[in-house]
C-alpha cells in the first residue's frame, strides 16, 4: 500500500527537455492509468518510481518518505515491461524465484509463493519449461507472477498488453482489473491507448508533451474534457471540433449528434449535411458527412436507412456541445448561455 | 526547512557516489582490455614508426638517427610489392569469381548441398601450414608429384613439357593462389550463399512475372542483393592477401629467385634475418600498412558508392 | 542388457535422455582418452627405462592391487610422475576403453538417427521416394549432371585430406613411388615413430600448442567478455574515446606490429617462454566488437528488470548476461581455438628455442631434416595437426558453420 507523490520534478536527456515542474499524486491503491501518445513522458514517470530513470531534479516521495535517490532493488515495488524482460535462460520457475532469492526468501516461503502465484496466473503446469518454448500470453503471465510474488506495495506496468492480439488483450484487460481489485495494491500503468485507459482505471493521468493535461476518473475525463487535447483524445472518431469565430471553437463527439433526415425539435444545432461515406461496424455505422459550409465532420448512429449521397440534418443537444476558448481550455459545461445563444445565429 | 535541504543535499551526494562507484566498475572492466590494445598493438605500431627512423638491430634498434633515409626504398622492395599485387590481383578474380558460381550453383536447401557445403568449407579451417605442405606435396614437380601424374596424358597429347608448378617462377605464385583459392573458397562461397538465402523469394517470382531470363535475374537482381557480402569480400580478400605469408614461406620461401617474395615475407627477412636493416624493415612495414589503409580507404570512397544496401 | 534398455528408451522416444546418454558416454571417452594421452607422453622414457618383462610384471602387479616400490624403479624414470608412470603402463587398456566408449556413443547416435527414420517408412521405402521423386522433377538430366559434377568437386576437395592421410602410412620408398600408389601396400607407422624418435619429440610440441591454445582462449574470455559488457551496456565518461581505441586496433594487423612487441619480449626475458605467444593475442579487437554486439542485442528492459530483482552486478552478469551470450562466447572461443591451434607466423616471430614452440613449427623441422624431405614423416606430423580441428569440426559443423557466416555478415 502506498502513495506515490512527485514534486516539482524534471527530466531531460542531454538537451531535450521531456518533463518540467511537474506535480502529481497517485493514490494509494487505486488504479491509476498515465495516458498519451508516445514521447509524452509517461514511461519517464513510470521509470522515476521504479528508479532505474531517475529524475534530473525535484523530489518523488513514497508514503512521505523520499525515493527519489534510493536504488530500485529498496523500493517497494514491481515492474511489468512492454516486452516482458523475460530471462530466456532461466525457466519459468527461477524467473519467479530470481527476485526472492536475491532478498533472501527462505526456500520454503519462497516455494510456497511460487506455488500459490503460479497457480493465480494459471502457469502451474510450465513451471519447468523454458521461456521460448511458450507463447506471448504465456509470458506475460510469467511476468505477472513475478512481479506480484515479490508483493510489492506498488505495481508498475508499462504496456504490458501492446504485444498481444485483440482478443487476448481483452481477456487481460478484465484479468487486470480483477487482479487490483484482489490485491487492493496501488497500480500504475502506462498505456498510449485511450481504451484501455478508460476501461481499467479508477484514475486517468492523460498526458502531452510532458505537461499533465487531465487528471480524473473515466467518467470525468469523457463528459467533462478539461480542454481540446483531452476532448479529442479520447473516443473513437476524435470530438468534431468547429469555428465559432472570435477565437472560440465548439465541439459534439460524434456519437452524440442526431442526424435525420427530418428536422427535430429542442436541439441546440442544426446544421444541414451532405453523406459521403458510410461504414458498416456493426452496432453502429460510422459516417463522413460534408457540412453546407465545406467541413467535414464525422457521426456515429444506429440509422442503417441513411444511404451514402444523401442530404440530412446535422444536430445535436445543448448539454453535448462544449466550448473552448482560444487558449483550448474549456468553458464550462454546455457553455454559457451566450455562446449557446451565438451557436443557434449559425444554425440553418 | 533547512532540514529538509540538508536531507535533500545528502541524497544526492549519496547518489553521486552511487554513480562515481559505477564509473569506476565500468572502468575497472575496460582496463584489461585497453591495456592489452594498447600495449600489443597501439604502442608497438607507435614504436615501429619511430624505429623506423633508425639504423640498428634487434639488439639495439637505435644505433644511430636516420631520418626519413629509410624510407628510400631498395630495389627489391619494389619487386615485393609488385609479387603483393600479383598475388592480391589473382587470388581476388579467382576468389570472387568461383565463390559467386559456387554458391549460385548450391544455395538451395538440399541434402546434397548441405554436405557439399560442408566439405568445401573444411579446407578453410585446416592450418595454412599444413594446407602448403600438403599442397606442395601434390605439385611436386618431380615424376612422383601426382598433379604431374595426373596431368600426365594430357602434356602428352598437347605435345607441352609437364608443368613445374612452384618450381618455375612463371607458375610459382599462381599455384600458391591456387592453394589458397581452394582453402577459402568455401568459407566466402558461405558468406555469398547466407546472403542468397536472405534475399526474399517474392523478389524473383516477381522477376519470373516480369518476363525476366535467368541469367538477367542474376544480374540485375541476385549480384545487386549481395552486393554488401560481395564488398566484405573484396575488402576482407585484399587485406588479406597483403598479409599473405605462412603458405608462401612453407611452399616456396620467396623462391624460385624471388618470384614469390612477398611483403610481409621481406618484411620479416629483413627485420630478423640480415644485419642491421632493423630500421629498413620498420620503413616497409608503415608503408605496406599505409598501402592497405589506402585501398581500404580507396574502396569505402569509391566502390562502396555502388552497394546497394537494404 | 544396458544396450536393449537403451533400445527400448530410444523406442519410447524419450530423446532427452537418450542425448545426456550419448554426452556422458562421449565424455568418458574424452576423459579416457585424455588419460591415454598422458600415458602415451610418458610412453618414450618409460619403454627405454624397462624390459619387456619388467613392463609386464609391473602391470599384473597395478592390476592387482600390489604396491609398487618406486625406488627400485631404473634411475631413469625418476623424471616421471607417478601418475604419468600409471598412465603409461596402462595405455593399451585405456586406450581400447576409450575406444569402446567411442564406438558405443556412435551406436547409440546411429540408432537414435535410426529410429527417427523408421517413424517416416522403411529405409528403402525412403530411397525409392526420394529415386522417383528425384526423376519426376523437370530437366532431371540437367540436374543429374550438376549433381554429378558436384559430387566430383566435393571428392577434389577432400582429396588433399586423403592425400596426407594416405602418404602418412606409407614407406619412404612407396611414398616416392612413380607412379603414386592410391592405397599403400605396405601400412606402416614408420611415419609417425619418425615424429616421436627422429631428434624431434612431437609430443613436447604438442604439448606446446594445447596450452597456448587453451591460455589464449582464457585469457581472451576474461579480458573481452567484461569490457564488450561495459562497452555495450554501462555509460561512463570516455566510452566513446576508448571504443575509438579498439576500433584504431581493429584497423592494424598483427603482421605489422610483431617487431616492437619481439624486442620488447626480448628485453623481459621472456622470448624462451610461452607467454610471447600468448600475451599478445589477450584481447582482439574485433572480439570485442563482436560480443559487444551480441550483449547490445540483449533489450535494456532485462537488466532493469533484474535490478528490479534486486540482484547485483555479479548476479545480473553470471544469471543473465552470461547465459544469453553463451553462444556468442562459443563463437569467440571458437574462433581463438583455430586461430591459435594453426598460428605460424606468430610463433615463427616470437620463439627462439624448441622447447616452446608449437606443432605448426615442428612439421617445418621435420620438412628440413638433414635426410631430405620425408613426406611421409611429414604428412604424420601434419595429420596429428590436423586432426584435432577435423575432429572438432566433426562434431560441431553446424555450430562453426554458423559462426563463420555471421562473421562475415557482419
Amino acid at each position: 500500500m502506498a502513495e506515490i507523490v512527485f514534486e516539482h520534478v524534471g527530466k531531460s536527456f542531454g538537451d531535450t527537455k521531456v518533463i518540467e515542474n511537474l506535480d502529481l499524486t497517485i493514490e494509494d491503491g487505486k488504479f491509476t492509468v498515465l495516458v498519451g501518445s508516445s514521447g509524452c513522458g509517461k514511461t519517464t514517470l513510470l521509470r522515476m518510481i521504479a528508479g532505474i530513470g531517475p529524475a534530473t531534479y525535484g523530489r518523488i516521495l513514497m508514503d512521505g518518505k523520499d525515493i527519489t535517490h534510493q536504488p530500485p532493488e529498496k523500493r517497494d515495488i514491481a515492474m511489468v515491461f512492454q516486452n516482458y524482460a523475460i530471462y530466456p535462460t532461466m525457466s519459468v520457475r527461477e524467473n519467479i524465484e530470481f527476485g526472492l532469492k536475491n532478498k533472501k526468501v527462505p526456500k520454503p516461503e519462497r516455494d510456497r509463493r511460487i506455488a500459490e502465484y503460479a497457480e493465480i496466473v494459471g502457469m502451474t503446469p510450465y513451471l519447468d519449461r523454458k521461456p521460448s518454448d511458450l507463447s506471448g500470453g504465456q509470458r506475460q503471465r510469467i511476468a505477472l507472477a513475478r512481479a506480484m510474488v515479490k508483493k510489492p506495495s506498488v505495481f508498475l506496468m508499462d504496456e504490458p498488453l501492446s504485444n498481444l492480439d485483440a482478443k487476448l488483450r481483452a481477456a487481460m484487460r478484465v484479468e487486470l482489473i480483477e487482479l487490483q481489485r484482489r490485491l487492493g495494491t496501488t497500480f500504475v500503468y502506462v498505456t498510449h491507448d485511450q481504451i484501455e485507459a478508460m476501461s481499467m482505471a479508477d484514475t486517468i493521468v492523460l498526458m502531452e508533451k510532458g505537461e499533465i493535461q487531465q487528471i480524473g476518473c473515466p467518467e470525468e475525463i469523457y463528459h467533462e474534457p478539461a480542454n481540446i487535447f483531452s476532448a479529442q483524445f479520447i473516443g473513437t472518431p476524435p470530438m468534431n471540433i468547429m469555428e465559432l469565430g472570435e477565437g472560440i471553437r465548439y465541439g459534439v463527439r460524434p456519437e452524440s449528434i442526431v442526424m435525420e433526415a427530418q428536422k427535430l425539435d429542442n436541439m441546440a444545432l442544426y446544421r444541414k449535411g451532405h453523406i459521403i461515406t458510410r461504414e458498416m461496424l456493426g452496432a453502429e455505422l460510422q459516417f463522413k458527412v460534408r457540412l453546407s459550409d465545406g467541413g467535414t465532420i464525422m457521426v456515429r448512429s444506429p440509422r442503417e436507412d441513411l444511404a451514402e449521397d444523401t442530404d440530412v440534418w446535422i444536430m445535436a443537444k445543448a448539454r453535448h456541445i462544449h466550448f473552448f476558448g482560444a487558449d483550448g481550455i474549456r468553458l464550462g459545461h454546455g457553455g454559457p448561455q451566450g455562446l449557446l445563444d451565438k451557436l443557434g445565429g449559425l444554425n440553418e | 526547512m533547512t532540514n529538509v535541504a540538508d536531507i535533500e543535499k545528502q541524497a544526492l551526494r549519496e547518489a553521486r557516489r552511487i554513480k562515481h562507484r559505477s564509473w569506476l566498475t565500468s572502468y575497472l572492466m575496460v582496463l584489461p582490455a585497453m591495456a592489452f590494445l594498447i600495449a600489443f598493438v597501439l604502442y608497438p605500431t607507435a614504436a615501429m614508426l619511430i624505429m623506423s627512423l633508425y639504423y640498428g638491430n634487434a639488439k639495439n634498434p637505435f644505433k644511430s638517427w636516420r631520418g626519413l633515409q629509410n624510407y628510400n626504398m631498395r630495389a627489391d622492395f619494389w619487386v615485393a610489392l609488385r609479387n603483393t599485387a600479383a598475388y592480391t590481383g589473382m587470388a581476388l578474380v579467382l576468389v570472387m569469381i568461383l565463390s559467386i558460381l559456387f554458391a549460385q550453383w548450391m544455395y538451395k536447401a538440399r541434402k546434397l548441398n548441405n554436405v557439399a557445403q560442408t566439405l568445401f568449407f573444411t579446407p578453410h579451417l585446416v592450418a595454412g601450414v599444413s594446407a602448403g605442405f600438403i599442397w606442395s606435396w601434390l605439385m611436386s614437380s618431380q615424376p612422383y608429384g601426382l598433379f604431374n601424374t595426373v596431368l600426365q596424358p594430357i602434356y602428352q597429347i598437347l605435345n607441352v613439357p609437364s608443368i613445374r608448378w612452384l618450381d618455375s617462377s612463371d607458375t610459382a605464385m599462381f599455384s600458391i593462389v591456387l592453394m589458397n583459392t581452394w582453402k577459402s573458397v568455401g568459407y566466402y562461397c558461405l558468406i555469398i550463399m547466407s546472403a542468397m538465402k536472405s534475399i526474399p523469394t517474392e523478389i524473383y517470382e516477381s522477376a519470373r512475372l516480369d518476363g525476366s531470363s535467368s541469367i538477367k535475374t542474376f544480374f540485375k537482381i541476385t549480384i545487386p542483393m549481395i552486393s554488401p557480402q560481395l564488398f566484405f569480400l573484396l575488402i576482407t580478400i585484399t587485406t588479406g592477401s597483403f598479409k599473405v605469408f605462412d603458405s608462401v614461406r612453407i611452399m616456396t620461401n620467396g623462391g624460385p629467385g624471388d618470384a614469390t617474395r612477398v611483403l610481409s615475407m621481406y618484411i620479416y627477412d629483413y627485420a630478423f634475418q640480415r644485419n642491421n636493416t632493423l630500421g629498413y624493415a620498420c620503413a616497409a612495414g608503415i608503408i605496406m600498412m599505409l598501402i592497405m589503409v589506402a585501398v581500404t580507404v580507396f574502396d569505402f570512397a569509391f566502390v562502396e558508392k555502388k552497394v546497394h544496401y537494404q | 542388457m544396458l544396450y536393449r534398455s537403451i533400445r527400448q528408451k530410444i523406442q519410447r522416444g524419450q530423446a532427452g535422455s537418450v542425448k545426456k546418454l550419448i554426452l556422458a558416454f562421449a565424455i568418458i571417452g574424452t576423459v579416457l582418452f585424455v588419460l591415454s594421452f598422458i600415458g602415451w607422453y610418458n610412453y618414450v622414457p618409460v619403454k627405454q627405462a624397462l624390459s619387456a618383462e619388467n613392463a609386464e610384471q609391473l602391470r599384473a602387479q597395478l592390476f592387482t592391487g600390489v604396491y609398487v616400490d618406486r625406488s627400485s624403479l631404473p634411475a631413469a624414470l625418476a623424471g616421471v610422475s607417478p601418475f604419468g608412470f600409471t598412465c603409461s603402463l596402462l595405455m593399451r587398456e585405456l586406450l581400447i576403453a576409450s575406444a569402446c566408449f567411442f564406438a558405443l556413443t556412435m551406436l547409440i547416435a546411429v540408432e537414435k538417427s535410426l529410429a527417427v527414420k523408421q517413424e517416416n517408412g522403411s529405409l528403402w521405402e525412403t530411397v525409392k521416394n526420394t529415386a522417383i521423386e528425384y526423376f519426376q522433377q523437370p530437366r532431371w538430366g540437367l540436374q543429374l549432371f550438376s549433381d554429378v559434377m558436384k559430387i566430383v568437386l566435393m571428392l577434389a576437395f577432400v582429396f588433399p585430406f586423403y592425400w596426407m592421410i594416405i602418404t602418412a602410412f606409407k614407406t619412404y620408398p612407396e611414398s616416392l613411388n612413380v607412379p603414386p600408389t592410391l592405397w599403400p601396400t605396405q601400412w606402416t607407422m614408420e611415419g609417425y615413430e619418425n615424429t616421436f624418435f627422429s631428434g624431434e619429440n612431437i609430443l613436447n610440441y604438442f604439448k606446446n600448442t594445447v596450452l597456448v591454445t587453451a591460455a589464449v582462449i582464457a585469457l581472451q574470455l576474461l579480458i573481452m567478455v567484461p569490457a564488450a559488457y561495459a562497452f555495450a551496456k554501462r555509460e561512463f565518461p570516455l566510452k566513446g574515446l576508448l571504443f575509438g581505441i579498439v576500433l584504431v586496433a581493429f584497423m592494424i594487423p598483427l603482421q605489422l606490429t610483431y617487431i616492437p612487441v619481439y624486442l620488447r619480449m626480448q628485453d623481459l626475458n621472456l622470448i624462451y617462454t610461452l607467454w610471447p605467444q600468448i600475451l599478445p593475442l589477450g584481447a582482439d579487437a574485433f572480439g570485442i566488437f563482436m560480443l559487444r554486439q551480441s550483449f547490445k542485442q540483449i533489450p535494456d528492459e532485462i537488466i532493469e528488470s533484474a535490478k528490479l530483482d534486486s540482484a547485483g552486478e555479479v548476479q545480473i552478469m553470471t544469471r543473465i548476461m552470461l547465459p544469453m551470450c553463451k553462444s556468442a562466447m562459443v563463437t569467440i572461443a571458437m574462433f581463438s581455438f583455430i586461430g591459435t591451434w594453426n598460428a605460424y607466423f606468430w610463433p615463427l616471430v616470437m620463439t627462439r628455442s624448441r622447447d616452446v614452440q608449437p606443432l605448426t613449427i615442428v612439421v617445418e623441422h621435420l620438412r628440413d631434416a638433414e635426410l631430405g624431405v620425408r613426406w611421409n614423416t611429414v604428412m604424420a606430423a601434419n595429420t596429428l595437426l590436423v586432426l584435432p580441428i577435423l575432429l572438432v569440426f566433426i562434431f560441431a559443423s553446424k555450430k562453426i558453420i554458423e559462426g563463420f557466416a555471421y562473421r562475415g555478415v557482419k
